[in-house]
């Protein structure tokens, strides 16, 4: 799939280690040799990781090194795999095993295509089980807040039965309303959702009162 | 409820979530706080951006933006505040660098601190719009340093002051100066223009109000001018090195009004100095500066125009109106000429070649040379003397430069009908006396007249040309076919067509027999050739070659007028004659007889004949005799040719009231051409119209006009309508 030269020839670099200029060190990685990179590829791949780079006050050495201590070391080299070549990461295991945190790290260092990426992938992975789980996470951005929405509108029917669902009502009350609203948006199907809906509201409204 | 589920809640749930704590904000916080202490006090060497970076967006991410936002602001505040009170306290010169330093530090730490709250300023503050991180910086500097209470008058005055050193010739520290207004400047234009632009165009107003004053009482008119633009492009200079470049024309329009439009009037009026003087001596370096600043002032040119025009229409009129002026013509029109060309140069040197000060240059031109009713004839005249003599030995191209002036000053004048009259008579005088200096120069006038006033105004002066030719071929004929009158006299025969030639009443006069009978032949040769035509012998305009032999033997050639040969080829039949009897025997009218003998018999060197009594004057009751006793260096003698001069007071008379009633069927075909076209007119228009339609030729008189008008309704062309007495209508 990945034809376009520039990222062979990129991604060869890091893999040779070829007038690498920065080191990357995860959380986790005393037990790990850090990771070798190039300023300049990892500047432009990330505004963040730029102004890092260029703040002055901070440490300048001549090998910097910049510390992620919210990421393992896996995550972290998938990240920097990643800004050298997004085409060979699409289909690999290691974007499955390590999507949530780095959907979470490219909203935080602001990597635009890593975070559709996985956003793209965590949409695709979608099921009842976790629907609920994604919508509490924080942060959402809109796209995936609003596929998750729909999704549970979609199959409203699964999630009003389970027990998981109560309570995730009776945490998140303003949650809830958002999937009320996504409900009712766009497409309304007769009879059988007026009666989704009015439980769902009974829910609430029991869950409230118990609450309180 | 299936196990699976239950599992899955459990592992997933709780893994990534951070715990929403307040203490934790507070710990986040601090650390940030600090960094943000260690940052303004150039303590940041130790700080890890990452890090820091990711408290800040935590924080946002908590929710718990305003809680950042506010303690930003608040710590940043301290240390403006400290500063300020450092600034303050700084004395002297120190007192700008000090600012500029802090200005400087304060800068590098917001970028800074805008880096490391940037997912705050992109998510936040776009959602609450409040102000961004970086704006918020420079606000709160400009609020708690730039205009706390001591050091914001301080700051204006130490400006204001160094450029007023810097004006009276100082030299101050611009780089300084330039970073505090670019300072001003990245604060907001309108801080800039508030807080030192306004003062400082108000102080440069007071300190040239000022200045200008002493100038003005204290130099003339031109150092003043100089000084004026010194301080001009002093000013600009200023605004290069250390101003925003938009104060550039609102520093400027402050120097021209206090120095330039404020002084205006005085300025040029000014006594042995101002635009007068100026002009009369041809002081270009001056008229230029005067120009170029005065264009910059509303009606700076305006008031520079009009003096000139007044003074140009002043002198002009003393020009044009001084009698002793105009006793030479060819003098007159030279120095009209020679002031045209100094105007010229004044305006393409000093002025620009600005259109409306030649506009204003060729009204008043116009407006006096119309002042002096002979200037159509003196105009003539100079062409003559030039076309006479004058032009010999110039080159042609310097031939075309002459004629190009002198018709320049034709385009001036407004009774172009006059000139027509005189030049057709200089020219006439020109052609038969063949004292044409250069026939292409004549020629080359005659078409630019024509460009200039149409075909009809030169085809009279070109049949005088053609008759010219034509009489040579004529002569030509006259002899070939009469050989045997190759002995004996030789008459030339100039044959004018009676339509191009100025009019002249033909003149009686007795000739002598010898000619009277050559004369006879040509006239039946001539009438034998050409039927149908009228010959009739112009007698004052000829001229004769006499060889004479005088007592002592002396021979000599006299060139004489026909007049003048008549009276001299008697003295071969008689000694002594009286003036009557001369007069018999000619038949010459008294007045050319007089002026005839005048010139034989009293000018010195040319008195071929002597009277009795020696008087100046011929009286009716002189004698003449032959005067033996003539010599001359030269064996060609000649004798009072026919010279165009200067009108006698009659003549002139005679020749104006010609023009008059020349003038007279022009006005009617005016009037005839105006009616035929529109039908009914009323007389205002009428007037406006013919007054038009004439006005290449002469300025047509509305009292004439009007009599004109009568005369054709008298004669039935127009007809008065019944109703309105002020309206006229053609009549088929």
């Amino acid at each position: 799939m990945a034809t376009d030269v520039s990222s062979s020839g990129f991604a060869k670099i890091l893999k040779q280690k070829w007038h690498t200029d920065l080191l990357l060190k995860a959380g986790d990685s005393n037990g790990f040799a850090a990771i070798s990179a190039h300023k300049l590829v990892n500047a432009a791949r990330s505004e963040v990781f730029k102004k890092m780079l260029e703040s002055k006050a901070t440490k300048a050495s001549s090998d910097q090194t910049l510390f992620f201590s919210e990421m393992r070391h896996e995550e972290l080299e998938t990240l920097v795999k990643f800004m050298y070549n997004d085409h060979g990461l699409v289909s690999s295991s290691k974007l499955k095993k390590h999507v949530r945190s780095l959907y979470l790290a490219a909203q935080r260092y602001e990597i635009p295509h890593l975070r559709d990426l996985c956003r793209n992938e965590l949409i695709s992975s979608l099921s009842s089980s976790n629907a609920l789980d994604e919508l509490s996470q924080v942060p959402l951005d809109k796209p995936l807040t609003d596929a998750v929405l729909s999704f549970i509108a979609r199959n409203i029917n699964t999630f009003l039965d389970s027990c998981e669902f109560k309570m995730f009502v009776a945490r998140n009350p303003n949650l809830a309303v958002e999937i009320t609203k996504a409900f009712l948006n766009p497409v309304m199907i007769p009879s059988q959702s007026n009666m989704s809906l009015m439980m769902i509201m009974m829910m609430m409204m029991t869950m409230t009162t118990k609450i309180r | 409820m299936s196990n699976q589920k239950k599992r899955n809640f459990q592992i997933e749930a709780f893994k990534h979530r951070v715990v929403v704590d307040p203490k934790y904000a507070d710990k986040t916080w601090q650390i940030l706080e600090r960094a943000i202490h260690q940052i303004y006090n150039q303590d940041a060497s130790g700080l890890s951006f990452e890090e820091l970076y990711r408290n800040a967006y935590n924080m946002v991410l908590h929710k718990f933006g305003e809680k950042l936002y506010t303690g930003f602001i608040a710590t940043m505040t301290g240390h403006l505040k400290e500063k300020a009170r450092l600034i303050e306290a700084a004395q002297g010169g120190a007192f700008l660098e000090e600012l500029n330093k802090k200005w400087n530090e304060h800068n590098k730490a917001l970028e800074m601190i805008r880096d490391i709250l940037m997912y705050m300023d992109r998510t936040y503050i776009e959602s609450t719009k409040k102000p961004h991180v970086h704006p918020m910086g420079l606000s709160l500097w400009r609020d708690n340093v730039v205009h706390s209470p001591k050091i914001h008058a301080r700051l204006l005055n130490t400006l204001l002051d160094l450029v007023y050193k810097e004006r009276t010739g100082e030299v101050i520290d611009r780089g300084l100066v330039r970073n505090v207004t670019k300072m001003f400047m990245d604060l907001g234009e309108s801080v800039y223009q508030d807080d030192f632009e306004k003062p400082f165009l108000e102080a440069s107003s007071e300190f040239y109000k000022v200045e200008s004053q002493e100038f003005i009482e204290s130099c003339d008119c031109g150092d003043y001018l100089k000084k004026a633009e010194k301080r001009l492009t002093e000013e600009i200079d200023r605004v290069g090195h250390y101003l925003d470049a938009k104060s550039e024309d609102k520093i400027t329009s402050v120097v021209e009004r206090e120095m330039i439009a404020n002084h205006m009037q005085r300025l040029v009026h000014m006594e042995n100095s101002g635009l007068v003087n100026m002009l009369l001596n041809d002081k270009y370096e001056d008229l230029g500066r005067m120009y170029n600043l005065f264009r910059r002032v509303t009606n700076g040119l305006a008031t520079v125009r009009d003096v000139m025009t007044s003074h140009l229409r002043e002198m002009g009129k003393q020009l044009v109106t001084d009698p002793e002026k105009s006793k030479d013509p060819v003098e007159f029109v030279q120095r009209l000429l020679d002031e045209r060309d100094k105007y010229d140069k004044i305006i393409s040197t000093a002025f620009g070649n600005d259109k409306t000060f030649q506009n204003a240059s060729n009204s008043s031109f116009e407006y006096f040379i119309n002042l002096n009713t002979r200037s159509p004839e003196f105009i003539s005249l100079f062409v003559d003397d030039k076309l006479r003599k004058g032009l010999k030995g110039i080159a042609d191209v310097d031939v075309e430069v002459i004629l190009d002036k002198v018709m320049m000053l034709f385009r001036y004048l407004q009774e172009k009908d006059v000139f027509e009259k005189y030049y057709k008579q200089h020219l006439a005088k020109r052609l038969l006396s063949g004292k044409t200096v250069s026939d292409d120069a004549e020629k080359s006038l005659i078409v630019k007249l024509k460009t200039e006033c149409g075909y009809q105004f030169t085809s009279k002066l070109e049949g005088m040309f053609t008759d010219m030719k034509t009489s040579e071929d004529t002569m030509r004929g006259f002899y070939g076919s009469h050989p045997e009158l190759s002995e004996g006299p030789s008459l030339t025969v100039q044959v004018l067509t009676t339509g191009s030639w100025p009019t002249q009443p033909a003149v009686p006069c007795n000739l002598p027999a010898e000619v009277s009978v050559l004369c006879e032949k040509f006239r039946s040769y001539y009438l034998g050739t050409h039927t149908g035509r009228r010959l009739s012998w112009q007698t004052n305009m000829g001229t004769a070659d006499i060889k004479a032999v005088f007592g002592k033997g002396q021979k000599h050639e006299l060139n004489v007028s026909t007049f003048q040969m008549c009276v001299l080829m008697l003295f071969n039949n008689s000694d002594r004659l009286s003036y009557k009897e001369i007069e018999q025997a000619t038949e010459i009218p008294a007045p050319e007889l007089k002026r005839c003998l005048q010139s034989l018999a009293c000018v010195k060197g040319k008195n071929v004949i002597k009277k009795e009594p020696m008087s100046k004057d011929i009286g009716e009751d002189d004698l003449f005799v032959v005067n033996d006793k003539f010599t001359s260096k030269f064996y060609k003698v000649k004798i009072g040719t026919v010279v165009a001069q200067k009108e006698t007071e009659p003549e002139k008379q005679e020749t104006r009231q010609r023009v008059e009633e020349d003038r007279k069927p022009q006005i009617e075909a005016a009037i005839v051409r105006i009616m035929k076209s529109r039908k009914i007119l009323d007389h205002n228009n009428i007037i406006a119209e013919v007054t038009k339609q004439l006005q290449p030729r002469f300025l047509a008189n509305p009292t004439e006009i009007k009599k004109r008008i009568e005369s054709l309704i008298e004669r039935d062309f127009l007809e008065r309508d019944n109703t309105d007495r002020k309206l006229y209508r053609y009549l088929a």
